[in-house]
């Protein structure tokens, strides 16, 4: 059967037996996950961004030909692009599809055009837009009827990672200190407020990190500032992550989830390590289970907390100690 | 089945009668396997409703002069052909409403929201679609009552002794579907009747699938409440009906305030008409139920038992027809069944299919079918569902087989 119908060219069932961008990223900067309650058809898509551009887009899910060859055209269409041109694109494939518009920049998803004659079926097609557009949002659902729906705690602005440099010393250390100390740490769940006072680090501190080699200090950035850091050392065959630290007001938002992955990633791929390392304070059982549900395990080997040394705070406790915690990447 | 024997539907003088069968759809000849979304209509349908409005359109039970009085009777007409077609011991326990969601919804604001008590519970089943669902869910929401589920089997039969056992005293409702929608299994109704009857649970029955299949008697069946929508039943949209026994009827305040449901008006207040019309506040939909009746007495004319005969001859072809193609998943294999046949394919999307197939001319439902927790039941998010009727001939059932298998390369 040559002729499937306008909603079938050859393009489009091609794209659907074999997608491009199919499957999931190691380490994303945003993904969200998408519903078109239509039919229960789901889609996830990954992003990596890197300077507020798409440098790498996958999608999955079970999901309908229409939906899949969009979201694969769609992959081929927006890589090299910041939010603001696929809103731009977006918009123009949705008038594309209701007929009030040309399919001008749209390459292959002009083969689209059949959703003209196929009102009932656009929203299959809309779902990958849907979904790319909350996933740049920093949201993580969405449906083609409310377009996003914000599950975060916190909605979080599209953002990229880079290494901090010298310049970057003094907002590392705020970034830190709010996330660990004083009250406004307690906004966010990794306060250690009630362990330590003092210092958790300070501009010294910082400075040795970015001076040592083989040492990164990731920062999370968007338009609104630092939103997030770590520190990422390659120790030998290991790599050692530590000074993670994520605007209180934005955990629980999945922010901190990408920075690890890119650390693990940065480990894996720029340095070849075979393992990453960690400490974490023992009596943090809730830190503990959110690194467990990351492929992180404890090995019972402890060190002892620097008591006395003031560079790392002041214990209100007397029992504190570091234990390792450790991923095969 | 024996009693069957010597009724020959003639399928080719009945689809005579239906005009828009004869179209074509794409360049092909329509194959129509959508009846259970809506059914479509006879001429003598179409022409009583066109025949209402060129001859006789005028308000009902308001108006003396001619006009009126021949609109009123053929609305009350409509009325009197529903109960005898249901077998409603009185015309005045048929309340005519938009359909069965409003049907539903009247039970559940009029009669259980002002019974209902926390730790009440309402039983419902799996297979339920959602106009019997979301009305006690709301109700449930409202009064503090749960929801209760009785569940079906993996051919997609009630459980009827799991039914039985939910039973408890706590229960002061029980829902459920006379045929099921997605699956077109038969609920052994009178069965379940005697069931709820014994511990006093009065039962409500959604029979929107059942009124174009079955005969249904509703003196036999034993239910307390009986909805159904005649859109399904060949005739007009925005038409159905509630059954409920006159003592029940009685109890039920109005639902709806307006013109038609009142006997006196005062500010210092109303004292309303008796049921049904305290049930139909506002001009009803007058042509839609002129349509219905004429549905009804198309019907009437046709020999049932052929026409039973002819759909359970249509339900085997097509369900041994598509068992037999590799990579077909049926969905619902009861015993007791009416034409309708849920299915996915191997690889191949609904949605896709279903559009491909409207390519060849052939109108299926691919989707939920507004049975979410039936879905969940299977593990799927959708199914393709042919349903037929009377109307349709093994001949289509042989089309649609063979561009079903003509589309699916294309998704190979």
């Amino acid at each position: 059967m040559d002729d499937a119908g306008p909603l079938y060219p050859q393009l489009v069932l091609e794209h659907r037996r074999n997608p491009r961008n199919r499957g999931r990223l190691d380490a994303c900067t945003h993904a969200a996950d998408g519903v078109n309650p239509l039919c229960g058809d789901r889609l996830r898509i990954e992003l990596r961004c890197v300077d507020g551009r798409i440098a790498e887009l996958r999608h999955s899910g079970e999901a309908c030909a229409v939906t899949v060859a969009t979201a694969s055209m769609l992959g081929e269409l927006v890589e090299g692009l910041d939010a603001a041109a696929v809103e731009v694109l977006g918009g123009r494939f949705a008038a594309y599809i209701e007929g009030r518009g040309d399919a001008a920049g749209l390459e292959a998803l002009a083969a689209m055009a059949g959703l003209q004659q196929h009102p009932a079926r656009r929203k299959c097609a809309l779902l990958p837009w849907a979904t790319l557009r909350a996933a740049l949002a920093g949201s993580t659902a969405a449906t083609t009827e409310t377009e996003i729906r914000m599950h975060a705690r916190t909605a979080i602005a599209p953002f990229a990672f880079r290494a901090a440099t010298d310049a970057d010393v003094e907002a590392v250390v705020d970034l830190v200190q709010s996330a660990y100390r004083g009250e406004g740490s307690k906004q966010g769940w990794t306060t250690e407020a009630d362990m330590l006072d003092g210092r958790r680090t300070d501009a010294a501190g910082v400075a040795a990190l970015l001076a040592a080699p083989h040492s990164k200090v990731l920062l999370a950035e968007s338009a609104d500032g630092l939103l997030a850091c770590a520190h990422v050392e390659r120790q030998g065959d290991a790599a050692y992550f530590g000074m993670f630290s994520v605007r209180p007001r934005l955990q629980g938002g999945g922010i901190g989830r990408a920075v690890l992955a890119e650390a693990e990633r940065i480990a894996r791929e720029e340095w070849a390590c075979r393992e990453m390392q960690m400490t974490v304070i023992s009596i943090r059982d809730e830190l503990i289970a959110w690194y467990e549900r990351r492929g992180y395990r404890r090995t019972g080997q402890y060190k002892p907390f620097p008591y006395g040394d003031e560079r790392f705070g002041i214990p209100k406790r007397d029992d504190l100690r570091f234990e390792l915690l450790v991923k095969a990447l | 089945m024996n009693n069957l024997q010597g009724h020959v539907l003639d399928v080719a003088r009945v689809r005579e009668d239906f005009p828009l069968l004869a179209r074509t759809v794409h360049g092909k000849p329509l194959v129509y396997f959508d009846s259970a979304n809506t059914a479509q209509k006879p001429r003598v349908v179409i022409d009583a409703v066109d025949r209402y409005y060129r001859e006789f359109n005028a308000n009902v039970a308001r108006a003396v002069h001619q006009l009126g009085e021949e609109a009123t009777a053929a609305y009350e007409g409509a009325r009197d052909k529903l109960a005898r077609f249901l077998g409603a011991p009185s015309r005045d326990e048929i309340v005519l409403t938009s359909g069965t969601t409003q049907a539903i919804n009247l039970v559940a604001y009029s009669w259980a929201l002002p019974r209902l008590r926390p730790g009440d519970e309402i039983l419902v089943t799996t297979m339920e679609h959602h106009a019997n669902i979301v009305p006690w869910q709301l109700v449930c929401e409202r009064t503090g009552a749960r929801l209760r589920v009785a569940p079906i089997s993996e051919r997609g039969e009630l459980v009827v002794e799991r039914f039985v056992e939910a039973l408890t005293p706590a229960v002061k409702l029980a829902a459920v579907a006379h045929v099921s929608n997605v699956l077109g299994t038969i609920n052994p109704v009178a069965e379940l009747a005697r069931a709820t009857r014994r511990r006093g649970i009065p039962l409500l029955v959604d029979g929107s699938q059942a009124a174009p299949h079955l005969a249904v008697d509703l003196r036999t069946l034993g239910c307390d409440f009986y909805a159904m929508t005649g859109h399904k039943l060949f005739g007009p949209t925005g038409t159905g009906a509630l059954w409920a026994r006159r003592e029940i009827l009685h109890d039920m305040p109005p639902f709806f305030g307006g013109g038609e449901m009142i006997r006196e008006v005062r500010f210092e207040g109303t004292t309303f008409a008796d049921p049904p019309h305290r049930f139909e506040a506002g001009t009803p939909n007058i042509s839609g139920f002129v349509g219905l009746g004429a549905a009804i007495d198309y019907l009437g004319g046709l020999d049932h038992a052929a026409l039973v005969a002819h759909e359970r001859a249509l339900l085997d072809h097509l369900t041994d027809t598509l068992r037999a193609v590799p990579g077909v998943r049926l969905f619902g294999e009861a015993a007791h069944k009416v034409p309708v046949v849920s299915f996915l394919v191997d690889g191949a999307h609904a949605h896709d299919l279903a559009t491909l197939l409207d390519h060849e001319g052939i109108a299926l439902r691919s989707g939920h079918h507004c049975a979410h927790p039936l879905m969940q039941f299977f593990g799927v998010p959708a199914t393709l569902r042919a349903s037929l009727a009377f109307y349709n001939t093994h001949e289509e059932i042989e089309r649609f087989v063979a561009a079903l298998a003509r589309v699916r390369t294309l998704l190979a």
